[in-house]
């Protein structure tokens, strides 16, 4: 049974179509696992079993009469609980939304089922996705599995650590600020903010409709590239959608980086952060370069804009896309999370534009560098994950609070609306995971897979599991 | 925003764009968009002018 839950998605669904071991096996061991280690980690809201073991029957049936429903073919799948599955609660993290039930899927949550994902369950997210900590206080902040005192990161904190714990091999997140590379960071497993627009985001709680995506997670990047196949595909339900040429994202995995020139930010990046952090990212670069990508560093100035930008931008969309719920619904809000939303009303509309006009400056000079180079490189999170208490991260001579640590470099991805992933590739000395980010350009998607694939092809972080401590 | 508005002030502020909360809540509120908006005030010395608005607004 570990070896089921160790596996990768792609070698389950393999292992599923070669009949090595059916989907209702493979779905049944992933249940037995969460039902051992669920109530240390916390990672689902809503845990659809049931529900689980007769789509997987379905599938093995299906199978049996020689139909295979895609690439995802009876794997199993966590599902953060802002994406709306038919029938099912969504709560989106919130109290307010106990008890809503969509009458139809997202986007993206029908394509998944459509290729033969197996959806396990909703999983813990912060309310309304609008924090980088994890924490959330109705349904409680998920432990990391790889120490239960510390934080997992989010938003989506519960697809982050339940891959990392073996609950399910793959699952969905979204990523306004960092919120897929955040939990993938400090739970050691691998995700892809992708380009804006190639995700639809119907069905997904919005957060910051000019800068909130979705993408998968997974323990490989093998696994991101054969999600990303499922889920890039033009959807008219959502306005920012944008119609793209079909790209098959395995067909250049295997391509190495011998062609790469890889950008490392000298500004910016470095300072501040933990010491193991940078040494552990530093060493990853390296083995790239020795993989034959040549390094080059850059410099990106406006790096310096994105907290003002992103702030700016995020927290008075935000305030626009749950402005009733606030007013109306406030003191049922998790207070923190309530008076964040409530900050962005006090943020002018001529603030707003011009943070919008500094995004497209910043975007602009970031696409420049992009014609310089096909990746950049940095690390994904400041520091590994702290105590689940934590509120200021003293990295070297700086005090600065977790949430801007977490949240300042995956943002500027975010705010250049460019792909970029975070992988594994480390450990701290007490045994936290540390991530890699790569970045490429627009549309490229398959240039920073092809990049962290080149490194997975070479370590073994990725293929780390944890040593789930017991809940007291 | 002033650095040395009320509290009053602040809840007429408030209300002026929607917020009819306590007082007890607005005390701890307050600070928090103080923060918050002396962090962005920077924002307005990156110069936008060779940005469209009409390019940063409403486009998808």
């Amino acid at each position: 049974m570990n070896s089921i839950i160790e596996a990768s998605s792609s070698e389950i669904a393999n292992g599923i179509v070669k009949k090595a071991f059916s989907s209702e096996e493979v779905v049944s061991a992933f249940i037995t696992h969460a039902d051992e280690y669920e109530s240390s980690i916390g990672a689902f809201i809503t845990r659809t079993t049931e529900q689980a073991i007769e789509e997987a029957r379905k599938a093995d049936s299906l199978l049996a009469s020689g139909k295979s429903l895609g690439p995802l073919h009876g794997v199993p799948f966590g599902i953060k609980d802002i994406f709306w599955e038919k029938n099912s609660i969504t709560t989106s993290g919130s109290a307010l939304d106990a008890a809503f039930v969509p009458k139809e899927d997202a986007t993206s949550v029908r394509l998944i089922k459509q290729s033969g994902g197996v959806v396990l369950g909703k999983t813990n997210t912060v309310e309304l996705a609008f924090d980088p900590t994890g924490r959330n206080a109705t349904y409680g902040m998920p432990n990391n599995p790889w120490k239960i005192d510390r934080m997992p990161g989010g938003s989506s904190s519960g697809t982050g650590a339940g891959i990392a714990a073996g609950f399910f091999p793959m699952g969905l997140g979204s990523d306004t600020g960092g919120s897929i590379r955040i939990p993938s960071s400090l739970c050691g497993i691998s995700g892809i903010k992708p380009t804006f627009g190639l995700i639809s985001r119907f069905g997904i709680t919005p957060l910051s409709h000019s800068l909130d995506t979705a993408g998968p997670m997974a323990r490989t990047v093998e696994d991101l590239a054969i999600c990303l196949n499922v889920l890039a595909q033009h959807d008219p339900k959502d306005p920012f959608s944008k119609p793209h040429t079909t790209v098959d994202y395995t067909s250049s995995l295997h391509n190495g980086v011998k062609e790469f020139k890889i950008g490392v930010p000298k500004e910016y990046v470095w300072d501040p952060i933990d010491p193991e952090t940078a040494s552990s990212v530093s060493t990853a670069i390296k083995v790239l370069e020795d993989l034959g990508a040549e390094i080059v560093e850059v410099s990106i100035p406006e790096l310096d804009w994105t907290p003002l930008i992103a702030v700016s931008i995020t927290t008075a969309e935000a305030a626009m896309a749950h402005r009733n719920r606030v007013i109306e619904h406030g003191s049922e809000m998790d207070q923190s999370v309530r008076r964040r939303f409530e900050s962005g009303m006090f943020i002018s509309a001529t603030t707003y534009a011009h943070a919008q006009r500094a995004r497209l400056k910043y975007a602009s000079a970031l696409a420049k560098i992009y014609e310089k180079v096909d990746i950049l490189a940095m690390p994904t999170v400041a520091a590994p994950a702290p105590v689940q208490q934590a509120e200021v991260l003293t990295l070297g001579n700086s005090n600065i609070a977790v949430r801007d640590a977490f949240l300042r470099l995956t943002r500027i991805f975010n705010l250049s609306r460019t792909p970029a992933i975070s992988i594994p590739c480390g450990f701290s000395a007490e045994g936290l995971p540390i991530g890699l980010m790569l970045g490429s350009a627009a549309f490229e998607d398959s240039k920073a897979l092809q990049a962290g694939q080149a490194y997975q092809s070479v370590t073994k972080w990725h293929r780390q599991m944890p040593k789930i401590q017991q809940a007291q | 925003m002033s650095k040395n508005l009320s509290l009053e002030e602040f809840a007429a502020w408030a209300r002026s764009v929607g917020l009819n909360v306590s007082t007890e809540h607005l005390a701890i509120l307050m600070p928090e968009v103080e923060l918050m908006l002396q962090r962005i005030e920077a924002l307005q010395q990156i110069d936008v002018t060779e940005i469209p608005i009409e390019h940063a607004i409403g486009g998808v």
